[in-house]
């Protein structure tokens, strides 16, 4: 049996809850029921009928397949500018210049390890106290 | 390769900034550069009759925002807006964020922050009209309350001066509806955040002493939530001031700082007015900071 909470929720809450989801979702629904609808002058509800015509109303367009190509390229060019960037700016935020840390958690003084990316090992030190040689912007720092 | 990686490694002041330098000066110029830009224009102003900027340092563009009657009206229209949708959006968002995080199992919790996510990948626009389809006047929202005997109470709120309109795609109580759907997510998500930081213990501690569990909400949680709602506030705040198609799409012909924005540097032509009237939200947005921060609503960061 399935141990019970300490607290739990009020069916008021949980209504609640559901109810502002199921809000967020409203208009996705609508959105796809409109694209089978046979009203095409009013925005009649319930659709009188429903009809796969308008999506081949859409596709027979030429203007549309451009504006999606479009769309497509400016949102590629868009998201790798905005990967580098983030990345960079998130790779300063934890700086660490790549190193990996080795914990010699079997002595009984706890022992840590640097290497640098290229595997040589750079400082072997008491845990703690590799913190106090990185910069700014390292481990411990304020960024 | 593994020289230059050594090199970079025993210099980390040098590898931060080489990081940083891209990020920086992208956000200088294209965006930090841009908004100076613009800003530096209110200081101009337009000659009448010309329709020419005229580039003389001036405070007369600022005078006219701030003293016009219809200026004033647009910027007290967006600002009630504004806050109306900021209180609708925490009221709507503390039950979602808090069932999420408190009482919600892993399964239904990562349901609910796929569902809060869910709306924002969908095209803003696209969920705009769908909102007209619903609000129209044989849209579904009337059709729904018609089925189920409202319809007499929907004609009621709609006569209702202010808010009514003669449907609700075309009344201020539509936009509202609107804004609040569209930015509730920015309000769950940093309300979420905030709920997660609250100890179990000290709920658990409150229950012990006998407070009843909406007691212990408005005495514990909501305090220490109050971070996440602060900052999930100036999200909707902040949105609601600038936005300019909801306002055109759905709701009364009555004007928004974002619409008054985007016609006066669009088709009037007037950059100094526009550029004086994106200064007004950075005001508000300053001044509704610094009354937060007395509020005390950054205190637990």
């Amino acid at each position: 049996m399935r141990s019970r909470r300490w607290n739990q929720p009020s069916l008021g809450a949980r209504l609640a809850a559901y109810a502002g989801l199921a809000f967020m979702h409203l208009p996705v629904l609508v959105i796809i029921l409109y694209a089978f609808t046979t009203a095409d002058r009013t925005y009649e509800f319930p659709p009188p009928g429903l009809t796969l015509h308008w999506f081949a109303a859409a596709f027979a367009r030429a203007d549309i397949w451009e504006a999606m190509r479009l769309s497509l390229s400016v949102a590629a060019v868009a998201t790798l500018l905005a990967i580098l960037l983030g990345s960079l700016t998130a790779g300063a935020g934890g700086a660490d210049g790549g190193a990996i840390e080795v914990t010699h958690a079997d002595l009984d003084l706890p022992v840590e390890s640097r290497l640098a990316p290229d595997g040589r090992c750079l400082a072997s030190l008491p845990r703690g106290l590799h913190d106090y040689r990185a910069g700014p912007l390292g481990r411990g720092g304020v960024l | 390769m593994t020289a230059l990686s050594t090199f970079l490694y025993r210099r980390p002041t040098l590898y931060v900034a080489l990081l940083l330098i891209p990020p920086l000066l992208w956000f200088g110029t294209v965006y930090l550069g841009s908004l100076f830009t613009l800003l530096a224009q209110s200081i101009y102003s337009i000659d009448e009759f010309t329709a020419k900027i005229v580039y003389e340092p001036t405070l007369a563009t600022y005078k006219q925002v701030v003293t016009q009657r219809a200026n004033v009206d647009i910027i007290l229209r967006t600002l009630s807006m504004a806050i109306a949708v900021t209180i609708a959006c925490a009221a709507i968002a503390l039950p979602i964020a808090n069932y999420m995080v408190r009482y919600a199992s892993a399964r239904t919790r990562a349901l609910f922050y796929v569902g809060v996510m869910l709306p924002m990948w969908m095209s803003y626009l696209v969920k705009v009209y769908a909102w007209r389809l619903i609000l129209a006047k044989q849209g579904i929202l009337s059709w729904l309350l018609d089925t189920v005997g409202l319809g007499a109470a929907l004609d009621a709120v709609l006569r209702l001066p202010g808010i009514g309109g003669p449907s609700l795609s075309s009344s201020y109580l539509g936009m509202f509806i609107v804004f609040v759907y569209m930015w509730l997510p920015f309000m769950i998500l940093p309300l979420a955040a905030a709920l997660e930081k609250v100890p179990e213990s000290l709920l658990q501690a409150s229950a012990d002493l006998g407070a009843r569990p909406a007691q212990t909400f408005r005495t514990v949680t909501l305090p220490l939530a109050l971070p996440g709602l602060a900052a999930g506030s100036v999200f909707t705040f902040s949105l609601t001031l600038g936005d300019y198609i909801i306002p055109s799409v759905v709701g009364a012909p009555g004007y928004f700082i974002g619409m008054m924005v985007y016609q006066q540097q669009g088709t009037a032509g007037n950059i100094p007015l526009a550029a004086a009237f994106s200064v007004v939200p950075i005001v508000l947005i300053m001044i509704y900071l610094s009354l937060a921060k007395r509020a005390g609503a950054f205190d637990a960061l």
